[in-house]
């Protein structure tokens, strides 16, 4: 089922202005029910942009959007932000500097009072948010989100968004800053939200090492405009293009690389470590036949 | 988003762009004492072709001139419809209750619906030719001399140049974090005035925290960069006259012996707007060239 | 003379709720002139607070800090300290005071009340150095997070200092802008000797520094070669770090009983030795 569709979305700021700079030029994707999505792309390519129209924080400026049955493009009605915004959850870079609360439990509750849910369902929501993104409720609920570490200022940013209970979520470079701990938490955290809470997310990375663990279909932005958009098994078939662009590739895929350039074939699709590692001992086991 | 830094900054690269700033700065300053010696309708046209060529020179379009005026339209309607009403002098054209309309009054009216205009205009030029970080090395260059009266002019400058250098990263940082609270369903724009205060909330409160945190991590950088190592702290840039500011000064200086020429042999109407230092300024004049 | 020489330092912090953390403890340390020491560690094991005893904006509760035989204690010579040791911190934006790029560079030798033809001549110096000189007159606001990161590179450069501290300067960039700033690190240490102290988290940074040092809960728990360190997988993991990615994949590789030599800690190393055993 699609979730979202985008026709021809093209963006320009600064319009007009001797600062004008495109940052959309006639982008046209669509977001299925169940993707497991990853945008990458260097600083400036547009994807900022382009995830800011998917709960209408950047309105539409030429071509269409529209996220369910809420279309963003049309005028009157207005589109129903309200519903959207608890349609699309999204997680900003650097999440935990939009913690203002002096509770744990109050910061989490922003997004379902704004909702205008009751106390009881508001309540059920922050539990289950903080069980969702592991953090024990009775022990964290009264702290001050100001005096948690890195790691869990970010769990409790993410929880605020899960509140809202979602069925799409965005996250804009999930783990940017964070130490390898605070790393792998929060990748185990959305790998495992992605089985439980909200079945279509969308990750912005830098890390191609990372986004490759766990998504399934990648989406390259370059100079505003959409290069690729292919299952991860296929994208790095292109990884000329990639590298040209100044992006860059996994390392499994580069030893690949590498090994094909000097008559060595392994067998399978290599994106991860895990899949080098497997098939580099199944190669030497077979005795170099396949 | 546009870079406030540069206010109303407008980048051509044109002579008048590249003259001192505190020559710029002075011109300003002369152009708005003179231009209240403009009484007549021809002195009002010298000042037109004057700012005409400094538009066509400093190559910026009529039409981002023009935009300054958009800002003062209801002043400039508001101060004429009260002049036009409620000067006296003159022959009478129509009256009713306490509101006359006169001769004098409609001429009164226009002029200072002109003058007002061509001072925004005039004013403006120097926004629209100099940066604000060129403004605040001329101010701080003009106002040396107050040093020997102890007034610390080079760290209200550095003050001043670190403000206008965080205007704009504060001013994304406070976007970003109305983007995600926005996400989290909070509603700025609607609803009663007190829960309009109230929802500004989730928005200052991380805009502190990050303000704070910036401020801390400055001042270490002020520090390791040696800041307060020397009293005889030196400048790399020096501003300088060139021949372009005196032709230009030569340009403005013509406009004033226009503009003063006319005032002088237009006889002395009534509408002094300086209580009649004007005039004792006039005379002075008068008396010079006998 | 050490470049740097620190022994014993030990320095405690008040948290809000009014208790205490020993932010460092105990901690001693010597760097050559020339050297690149990467330190590592993960968030709070007390690497920033060791940066910021070197150039005394921190004075620790016990221990002594020298900088080329000066110690920070002495507070008449603390800028004769910071003019030898230079620091860049993480996030670029807080570490500029101008909104022209020559002009910022400018700021640290007005500061110290060089000539001004001396500090045009360092201004172009240092923006040859960073690769940034096409970039004199504009502004930084919209620039990328490496481009800022050089020019605030620049900023130190311009002081002159024998010494430069990379404070998490990569922390908040993306793979380009990384790569960006780490080159022109190395290059100074190459070329104009310039000793640095890299403060990082990420692992493969550090491959081909002379020495690492891990820190740990407020202490130096070990300091050796880069080949050296990666044998100790146990003691990385315990510290809350990660191996690079190659050594990671060469070492379950070796594990399955792939037989691969040596430490293979770069993405070439791990390439030709795999090419070389599937051969």
């Amino acid at each position: 089922m699609q979730n979202i569709e985008i026709k021809n979305l093209t963006h320009v700021y600064s319009k007009k202005t001797p600062y004008e700079k495109v940052a959309l030029k006639d982008v046209t994707l669509t977001i299925n029910e169940g993707d497991f999505l990853g945008i990458i792309g260097h600083t400036g390519s547009g994807k900022s942009t382009f995830i800011q129209h998917l709960n209408g924080l950047i309105k539409p400026q030429q071509g269409e959007v529209k996220v369910f049955d809420i279309n963003l493009t049309q005028k009157k009605p207005k589109p129903d932000f309200r519903k959207l915004r608890q349609e699309v959850g999204m997680v900003f870079q650097y999440p935990e500097y939009q913690l203002f609360a002096d509770t744990v439990e109050k910061d989490i509750a922003f997004g379902p009072k704004n909702l205008k849910l009751s106390k009881e369902e508001i309540n059920t929501r922050v539990r289950h948010a903080m069980q969702a993104v592991g953090l024990d409720y009775d022990y964290y609920k009264d702290r001050s989100p100001f005096d948690l570490s890195g790691g869990q200022k970010r769990r409790v940013a993410i929880a605020g968004v899960l509140a809202m209970m979602p069925k799409v979520l965005i996250l804009d470079e999930p783990t940017a800053g964070l130490d390898p701990i605070g790393k792998k938490q929060i990748l185990n955290l959305i790998k495992s939200l992605k089985n439980t809470i909200t079945p279509t997310i969308v990750v912005i990375s830098h890390d191609i090492n990372e986004i490759t663990q766990y998504c399934t279909r990648l989406v390259v932005f370059n100079n505003a405009k959409v290069a690729f958009d292919l299952p991860v098994s296929e994208l790095f078939n292109h990884s000329e293009e990639l590298l040209a662009m100044g992006l860059d590739i996994p390392l499994a895929v580069k030893v690949n690389n590498h090994l094909k350039a000097n008559g060595i074939k392994l067998e399978g699709d290599i994106i991860t470590p895990q899949d080098l590692i497997s098939a580099i001992v199944k190669y030497k086991n077979n005795g170099g036949k396949l | 988003m546009r870079d406030v830094a540069f206010g109303q900054y407008y980048p051509t690269g044109s002579p008048i762009h590249r003259l001192d700033p505190r020559a710029k700065l002075i011109f300003s300053l002369l152009f708005m004492i003179f231009i209240f010696f403009a009484k007549s309708y021809t002195a009002f046209l010298y000042v037109f072709i004057f700012l005409t060529i400094v538009t066509v020179v400093a190559k910026i379009p009529p039409k981002i001139v023009l935009k300054s005026l958009k800002l003062i339209l209801f002043l400039l309607i508001f101060t004429g419809l009260i002049n036009l009403f409620l000067y006296d002098e003159g022959r009478l054209l129509a009256s009713w209750w306490i509101f006359t309309i006169t001769d004098k009054g409609i001429d009164f009216t226009i002029k200072l619906a002109l003058r007002l205009a061509l001072l925004v205009i005039g004013t403006n030029m120097l926004s629209l030719t100099t940066t604000p970080m060129e403004l605040t090395d001329a101010i701080e260059s003009l106002l040396k001399p107050l040093k020997y009266i102890k007034v610390p002019v080079h760290d209200l400058a550095i003050t001043m140049s670190i403000a206008l250098r965080f205007i704009p990263t504060l001013m994304d940082e406070t976007d970003k974090i109305i983007a995600a609270q926005k996400a989290r369903g909070a509603a700025f724009d609607t609803g009663k005035v007190h829960e309009r205060v109230k929802s500004l909330v989730p928005v200052l409160i991380p805009l502190f925290v990050s303000s704070f945190r910036r401020a801390d991590e400055l001042a270490d950088a002020l520090d390791a960069r040696c800041y307060n190592a020397t009293k005889n702290r030196t400048k790399m840039k020096k501003l300088k006259f060139s021949y372009r500011d005196l032709i230009a000064f030569l340009i403005l200086a013509v406009l004033i012996v226009l503009i003063m020429l006319d005032c002088y042999l237009t006889k002395a109407p009534s509408d002094s707007l300086f209580f009649g230092t004007d005039y004792y300024i006039v005379n002075l004049f008068k008396s010079w060239i006998g | 003379m050490k470049a740097i020489h620190i022994s014993g330092a030990t320095l405690e912090y008040k948290t809000q709720t009014g208790g205490i953390v020993r932010a460092l403890n105990n901690v001693s340390l010597d760097v050559e002139e020339g050297e690149f020491i990467a330190l590592l560690g993960h968030n709070g094991s007390g690497k920033s607070t060791l940066a910021k005893i070197l150039n005394g904006l921190l004075i620790p509760r016990l221990g002594e800090i020298e900088i080329f035989g000066v110690n920070t204690k002495d507070i008449s010579k603390i800028f004769e300290i910071r003019s030898n040791i230079g620091m860049v911190f993480q996030n670029p934006d807080n570490q500029m005071i101008a909104s022209i790029v020559e002009d910022d560079i400018a700021f640290g030798p007005e500061n110290l009340g060089i000539p001004r033809e001396e500090i045009i001549k360092r201004v172009d110096w240092a923006l040859e150095k960073v690769g940034m000189s096409e970039h004199r007159t504009s502004t930084p606001f919209k620039m990328s997070g490496g481009q800022k990161q050089r020019i605030a590179i620049a900023g130190i450069l311009a002081i002159k200092p024998r010494i430069i501290v990379f404070d998490e300067s990569t922390a908040m960039l993306d793979p380009q802008g990384r790569k960006e700033v780490l080159e022109v690190a190395k290059q100074l240490n190459k070329e104009e000797k310039i000793t640095i102290i890299w403060i990082t988290h990420y692992m493969d940074e550090a491959v081909d520094c002379d020495r690492i040092a891990i820190m740990n809960d407020a202490r130096i728990v070990a300091i050796d070669t880069p080949q050296n360190i990666f044998k100790r997988t146990e003691l990385i993991e315990s510290c809350g770090l990660d191996l690079p990615l190659p050594l990671s994949i060469s070492n379950s590789l070796k594990s399955q009983g792939i037989d691969l030599q040596g430490e293979i800690l770069t993405e070439n190393a791990l390439k030709e030795e795999v090419c070389k055993i599937l051969k």
